[in-house]
């Protein structure tokens, strides 16, 4: 997927995107981190065509994505939200199912082919024992994973997480960032993901890009990103940086720095 | 499941018992026997005047609850909001006021009132979204302009009653709503577009289950929101139209049946909707019925008594359930 200095803006007159160019790798885990306002889910929303970019372009697979027709796209990109709404009492079931809209007609039947994609999404995301289960039965963490699978039911190539693990608890954080580690390893889906903790970037990522103010001011692998004057620059705190072998590459906020 | 085939049963069991009821109570009495035997030979006189005055009320009263429930399931879908129901946002009244309107002028239009009341739904209804959409439906705002909407509306209906006095007693009768000296051409024009809307929104069941979904999580799943949101609204305010057409405006049916059969068959629309059909059709039916028996020879319109018991039966059913859908 090619990034071509896209613009967006919400209100005409302040640019929350200021032409933003990069190139997102297949079958990499890409993650886009910076502070509250810099644009991060603004950029994921214009690149799964949430928002229609002001100027610039996108392109996927050689053509532009304004151009893909609404299920045609869906088949190649899916998306898990922050957050979701859906009314209490319906099953996991139906909600993964609604994930293969994009290959039906309006009055289709489940394929086989569509019952094969929502079995493999509800095994990927350990739900298929409680496939029958309302919503309201389910922890938060069960219930992201509800909205994960849907996504995954759309057999797409590439799969687009905003903050997966916000509110969650710090186990079902993780449960969800190996979740999709596994995605990209075993399956190979490209991920594109906006996090807020610096440490679940460093630990997930093959490729992290870093904005602020709308514009996406660097990207690399972690190691070559997360340093002590980045983090000073564009979070405005200071950090220590440690290395070992147990825990990897991380970083220990000591204060802002006054 | 079983909750739900229970619900069923006991619904259609109840419709078909207030139905004959309905049919062989009133100022004039026959037994269950009669009737059936008047209706097929025709040749037992009390029977025929009850199908001459009394069946067409029935049948129309069993459409219109159908219509205006099934109306409110499609708009608490469409425009996300337990609130969004005909009577309420003003669809109801907007349908009455162009009909007037137009009628007071060309009343030689009178056969397309249907029609009239139809364009003036659309145009309340287009009015409350115009003016509620800002980036996405915010569900407060919404009902507020079509509580807004809906005064305006009800304000100039009313004023049609104060204008002169040669017209008062004819307009009177077309916006206070009456199920009473209903004719056979009246029902043909209820059962034939009534009919169809109910049909069309039995087709749009899995397009209302997405609508629960966020705008943009149904666009990444390659869903045309705002396609499917124009149609399913068109469907509601057919319905809510050819209805207010028939028999004026009755408020409440499209709130409290859909929320009742949440309650008891759940949000799935494949069940939801034609469940909400036959309860609309029983609460309409009964109303009617018991207006027009408990004070008789005198009558009470069918939705004063909707108004009595169905608020405190809405009291008690959100009490009680704990929920309410959408929040």
């Amino acid at each position: 997927m090619e990034v071509n200095g896209v613009t967006f803006s919400y209100d005409k007159k302040n640019n929350q995107l200021k032409s933003v160019t990069t190139m997102i790798a297949k079958g990499k885990i890409t993650t886009i981190i910076g502070p509250n306002g810099s644009g991060k889910s603004t950029l994921l929303g214009v690149l799964c065509k949430n928002y229609t970019a002001g100027s610039g372009n996108v392109v996927l697979d050689g053509k532009e994505i304004s151009r893909y027709k609404p299920k045609e796209f869906a088949r190649k990109l899916a998306v898990v939200h922050q957050q979701n709404e859906a009314p209490a009492d319906m099953t996991v079931e139906r909600i993964v199912g609604f994930g293969r809209l994009a290959y039906r007609s309006l009055f289709g039947q489940n394929s086989e082919k569509d019952s094969k994609a929502i079995e493999w999404a509800l095994s990927c995301t350990n739900l298929s024992e409680k496939r029958q289960w309302t919503l309201s039965r389910l922890s938060g963490g069960e219930r992201q994973r509800v909205w994960i699978a849907m996504s995954l039911a759309q057999s797409t190539p590439l799969l687009f997480l905003d903050e997966p693990t916000t509110y969650l608890d710090i186990y079902y954080q993780f449960e969800i960032l190996e979740l999709i580690k596994r995605l990209n390893k075993e399956f190979g889906l490209t991920i594109v993901m906006v996090l807020h903790d610096i440490n679940q970037a460093i630990r997930y990522s093959d490729h992290i890009a870093v904005m602020k103010g709308g514009e996406l001011l660097m990207e690399g692998t972690p190691e070559q990103v997360i340093t002590e004057e980045m983090m000073k620059e564009i979070y405005g705190i200071e950090v220590v940086l440690q290395e070992n072998k147990e825990a990897g590459l991380h970083v220990i906020p000591v204060g802002t720095g006054r | 499941m079983r909750r739900t085939v229970i619900s069923f049963i006991i619904v259609i069991t109840l419709l078909l018992a207030v139905t004959v009821y309905s049919a062989i109570t009133g100022s004039l009495e026959v037994s269950v026997s009669e009737l059936i035997r008047g209706l097929v030979t025709g040749d037992n006189e009390k029977v025929e005047i009850i199908k001459d005055l009394r069946l067409p009320r029935i049948i129309i009263s069993l459409f219109v609850g159908a219509c205006l429930a099934v109306s409110g399931v499609l708009l608490q879908a469409v425009m996300r909001n337990p609130l969004a129901e005909a009577g309420i946002i003003g669809i109801s009244s907007g349908a009455n006021f162009i009909s007037i309107l137009v009628l007071s002028f060309f009343p030689h239009l009178f056969f397309w009132s249907p029609l009239l009341a139809f364009l003036g739904g659309v145009f309340a209804c287009f009015i409350v979204y115009a003016f509620s959409w800002k980036s996405g439906l915010q569900p407060l705002r919404l009902v507020l302009i079509g509580v807004a909407v809906n005064a305006i509306f009800s304000g100039l209906n009313e004023s049609f009653n104060y204008r002169g006095s040669y017209a008062v007693t004819s307009i009177t009768q077309a916006t206070t709503s009456t199920l009473s000296m209903k004719t056979w051409s009246d029902v043909d024009v209820m059962v034939i577009y009534g009919t169809i809307g109910l049909i069309l929104s039995f087709f749009l069941f899995s397009w209302c289950d997405l609508l629960v979904l966020q705008d943009k999580t149904m666009q990444n799943l390659g869903f045309r929101v705002q396609r499917a949101r124009i149609i399913v609204s068109v469907v509601a305010v057919h319905l809510a139209a050819v209805s207010t057409a028939i028999a004026g405006v009755i408020a409440f049916v499209g709130l409290l049946i859909p929320h009742t059969a949440r309650i008891l068959v759940g949000t799935d629309h494949k069940v939801l909707i034609p469940f909400s059909a036959l309860s609309g059709a029983l609460l309409i039916i009964l109303a009617d019925t018991i207006g027009r028996t408990l004070v008789a020879p005198n009558e009470i319109p069918a939705s004063i008594i909707m108004a009595i018991i169905g608020g405190p039966f809405l009291i008690f059913l959100v009490r009680k359930s704990g929920g309410i859908y959408g929040s």
